[in-house]
């Protein structure tokens, strides 16, 4: 009798197990592809849908799906095409945009979209109680940035117009060739008037209006469940003027912070497409099925920024030695697993058309020589100092591999120190640490997002480098040059001074990675990462099998 | 029993008082506020930001306003997302959670106990080593070990479970395993040692001695005391199975309570932080309470302290 407990266990042990079936069912993925339904993985739970007050990744990738501005972005070429406004008029100086919006835009209440709808939402973003944090967006329109400073309370004297109900005029301080990307940013996008106002006030945060049940949306697809932390779900709206050209049924988004687990779920085809892959993970996928991965250019550059106010890095001298003993090319092999592209200019080569100068390579040779002009010849008496970065593998691993590089070229030492995330901001914010990894992705396509970190005092700057050349290329010279091609001659003149005066080494240039199923169609690879769902499709694949070696 | 039942009630609104006081104050000396962000956000977005928040009070102000609205049961709303109120989504992950917890428990008792009692049968034996071992392995591997190697082997390798989510009834095995392994484990242990006590005192001798059956001698006499200290870690055990979900909930994509406890911190959302901390130490104080209360029940000498 004292048996008769292993057997009680095994047996509930087979009953548990036989009890929960094959696994001979269809898969997600499969019956997504049946019904039209793209399972995505989506990276950290969305904070919210609100469009002016969000201010992430897959928040951009839900609003862009229930939302629609004045213009959008055509996937392959990342130009504008017509959005609410089906047409745009831009006056020969560059400085007054009048956009015609089309009859048939209608909210998913069937309301029509009209140019006051606009005209409202820009005062609500721009409002200084609201706190958006892409208020900035609209910055080049004509008083908003006193508007949301509260120097200015008339939001008329902005330089937004409703002339008629279809008919809307904006005005800008500069003429910003780039104006027509940023109108495809969410936080420029309408919301609903009467919705907002109905569950508080017009700049409240704490507001129930972008519920299932509450929300008002105007884009290709409407929002039909929310679960925080485990799924949102958005349907093909009928009644979107464009409804005949949208080909998905409807878009399951799950939230994926955990990439190990996320690829686990896209092996299980239970998403057509990851947020993201695991490193350590690509070389698999590439040797065994590289026709599921796509590594693409991102508009993100990753850098070492530079208390310069601290000795000895307020030595240019120094920080260029510090800079040229770094081989990137070796650090993205054997750290990065080659996935990155190596970086020598702070804007990432190619961002519609610009070309950044690179004036500097790998150089042990030239870097030690340059220590040695800064007066540490081999090292000697050079003063101990550390990299501070926020706390996850992947930095801390290009951190100790640097730290090797200048150790091994330089013979100097540096010391690691990790921070938690907002610790790590706080230190960076109050300019405390020497060095500090860094990262910045562009928030639309145009050098400008990347090169005005940089003024004198910029809130993001935070180096404390000045130079009254750049500063007056960032803001005086380049926002009223009209021609592409001048535009980007200063900004290329602006990079020069700063690598020559090097607040920040730059170190690599993002790559968006992603698995995605065989099915998935009008997804392609763009600079941006950005999808415009409407053009998405999915073409059912034969037969689909992960190959046995990822496994 | 009333008396006892009373008496530790009221000893637990200091604990939880203070419980309030501490974390209240800790988290706004945490560094880095809720609202920083790797962009620079203007002096009068930061400003406007902690208006919305009421943030731009002093600090014994905003901690009396918390206590007031906590006394009408309101936890505020997050810091983090926008909209959503702690209380609502704090009772939207709780029952997963608890259900979680639920499994997890049953999964640790059903399989702890069973192999305490084994072992304990014949201490010091194959019977005694091999389950111990087992849940020694079971208390040294962490969830997020064990999560992942069950996933591979029967989510991928045998592909009979589904590896992530919390929607069909198979999709809650392996979560609830992962998570009941470790406990199962302690309660292997506690069973083990409480039955070895009770195995060799007196009235066991003299159930034997009048000829009892051996069933009767374990299973009626022997169990009821030697699981007392099993009960007694109960309580607490499922108020930690609760809070301490956190791994099992990221590997599986889980969507409880767990997570935003977890996420809470590293958001520096100031009222998620409270409000889960808060509940949980009172789900603590509730379930030791009650494991108290039982544990009164199975050993009358608890209850005739108090009786005088």
């Amino acid at each position: 009798m004292n048996k008769t407990p292993f057997h009680l266990i095994t047996i509930s042990l087979v009953i548990l197990l036989s009890a929960c079936g094959g696994g001979d069912n269809l898969s997600q993925v499969d019956a997504g592809n049946q019904e039209g339904v793209l399972h995505l993985g989506n990276g950290t739970e969305p904070q919210g849908l609100d469009p002016h007050i969000v201010t992430g990744v897959p928040e951009h990738h839900i609003i862009n799906a229930l939302f629609e501005g004045l213009v959008s972005k055509d996937p392959n070429t990342l130009e504008p095409i017509p959005g609410v406004a089906e047409s745009w008029e831009i006056s020969e100086d560059g400085r007054i945009y009048t956009f015609h919006l089309r009859e048939d835009a209608v909210w998913s209440n069937g309301e029509s979209v009209t140019a006051g709808d606009f005209l409202w939402s820009w005062e609500r973003v721009l409002s200084p109680e609201l706190g958006g944090q892409y208020n900035y967006m609209l910055y080049p329109v004509l008083n908003a940035e006193a508007f949301a400073n509260g120097e200015i309370t008339d939001f008329s004297l902005v330089g937004a117009k409703a002339l008629d109900d279809r008919t809307f005029e904006v005005t800008l301080q500069n003429p910003t060739p780039y104006l027509l990307q940023l109108l495809d940013h969410y936080s420029t996008f309408p919301v609903h008037p009467e919705t907002v106002l109905a569950h508080g006030g017009m700049s409240d945060r704490i507001s129930r209006w972008t519920r299932v049940e509450n929300i008002v949306t105007n884009g290709p697809f409407t929002l039909a469940e929310w679960e925080i932390n485990s799924h949102i779900r958005v349907e093909k709206s009928d009644i979107y003027w464009d409804a005949g050209n949208v080909r998905l049924n409807a878009i399951m988004y799950y939230p994926t912070e955990n990439l190990v687990t996320e690829e686990r779920m896209f092996r299980d085809e239970q998403i057509h497409m990851s947020n993201d892959i695991p490193i350590d993970k690509v070389p698999v996928y590439l040797e065994n099925q590289p026709e599921l991965i796509d590594i693409a250019p991102y508009i993100g550059s990753y850098f070492y920024g530079i208390n310069i106010s601290r000795e000895p890095l307020d030595d240019v001298l120094v920080r260029k030695a510090l800079s040229l003993a770094i081989d990137r090319e070796l650090l993205i092999e054997t750290v990065l697993e080659g996935v990155m592209a190596p970086a020598y200019t702070l804007t990432p080569p190619g961002t519609k058309g610009y070309h950044p100068p690179i004036i500097f390579d790998y150089d042990p040779e030239e870097a030690r020589s340059l220590l040695a002009e800064a007066g540490y010849p081999d090292g000697e008496g050079f003063p101990s100092f550390e990299i501070l970065y926020n706390t996850q593998e992947n930095h801390r691993r290009i951190a100790v591999a640097i730290q090797q590089m200048w150790r091994q070229e330089l013979n100097i030492n540096v010391q690691l120190t990790n921070q938690e995330w907002r610790v790590y901001l706080d230190s960076q914010l109050n300019m405390n640490y020497d060095i500090v990894r860094r990262g910045w992705i562009g928030d639309y396509v145009d050098p400008n997002t990347f090169l005005d970190m940089f003024i004198t005092e910029g809130g993001n700057n935070k180096t404390g480098f000045s130079n009254t050349r750049y500063d007056e290329i960032i803001q005086r010279e380049a926002p009223r040059m009209l021609d592409q091609n001048e535009r980007y001659a200063l900004y290329s003149e602006a990079e020069r001074i700063l690598i020559e005066e090097m607040p920040i080494i730059p170190i690599y240039i993002y790559q968006s990675k992603h698995l995605k199923h065989p099915s998935v169609k009008g997804l392609p690879a763009n600079i941006m990462d950005y999808y415009n769902w409407k053009y998405v499709y999915l073409e059912p694949v034969e037969s689909f099998e992960i190959s046995d070696a990822i496994e | 029993m009333w008396r006892f039942i009373a008496f530790r009630t009221l000893q637990s609104i200091p604990v939880i008082l203070t419980v309030i006081t501490v974390t209240f104050f800790l988290v706004r000396a945490a560094p880095g506020g809720p609202f920083d962000s790797e962009k620079a956000v203007s002096e009068q977005v930061q400003r406007a930001l902690e208006a919305q928040y009421q943030l731009d009070l002093p600090a014994y102000q905003q901690y009396f306003n918390y206590l007031t609205d906590l006394l009408q049961g309101n936890l505020g709303p997050s810091f983090y997302y926008p909209g959503q109120s702690v209380n609502e989504l704090i009772f939207q992950g709780l029952p997963i959670t608890a259900e979680l917890g639920l499994y997890a428990l049953l999964i640790a008792v059903l399989i702890g106990v069973t192999a305490g009692v084994i072992a304990a049968l014949k201490p010091n034996t194959l019977q005694d080593y091999i389950p111990m071992s087992l849940a020694m392995v079971g208390i040294c591997m962490p969830s997020f070990l064990l999560g992942p190697t069950l996933v591979l082997v029967f989510g991928i390798w045998l592909d009979w479970l589904p590896i992530s989510g919390w929607n069909s009834p198979e999709s809650k095995i392996l979560p609830s395993i992962t998570l009941g392994a470790m406990y199962a484990a302690y309660i292997a242990r506690l069973s083990r040692a409480g039955m070895l006590e009770v195995m060799s005192q007196d009235y066991l001798r003299t159930a034997r001695a009048k000829g009892l059956p051996e069933r009767v001698v374990i299973f009626k006499h022997a169990l009821r005391g030697g699981l007392i200290p099993v009960i007694a870690f109960l309580g607490p055990a499922f108020a930690g199975l609760l809070g301490g979900s956190f791994v099992v909930e990221t590997v599986f994509q889980v969507p409880g309570l767990g997570r935003f406890y977890v996420q809470a911190a590293f958001n520096r959302d100031y009222t998620m932080i409270l409000g889960t901390t808060v509940f949980l130490a009172s789900l603590i104080v509730l379930f030791n309470l009650l494991s108290d209360i039982l544990a009164a029940w199975l050993n009358p000498r608890l209850r005739y302290q108090f009786r005088k």
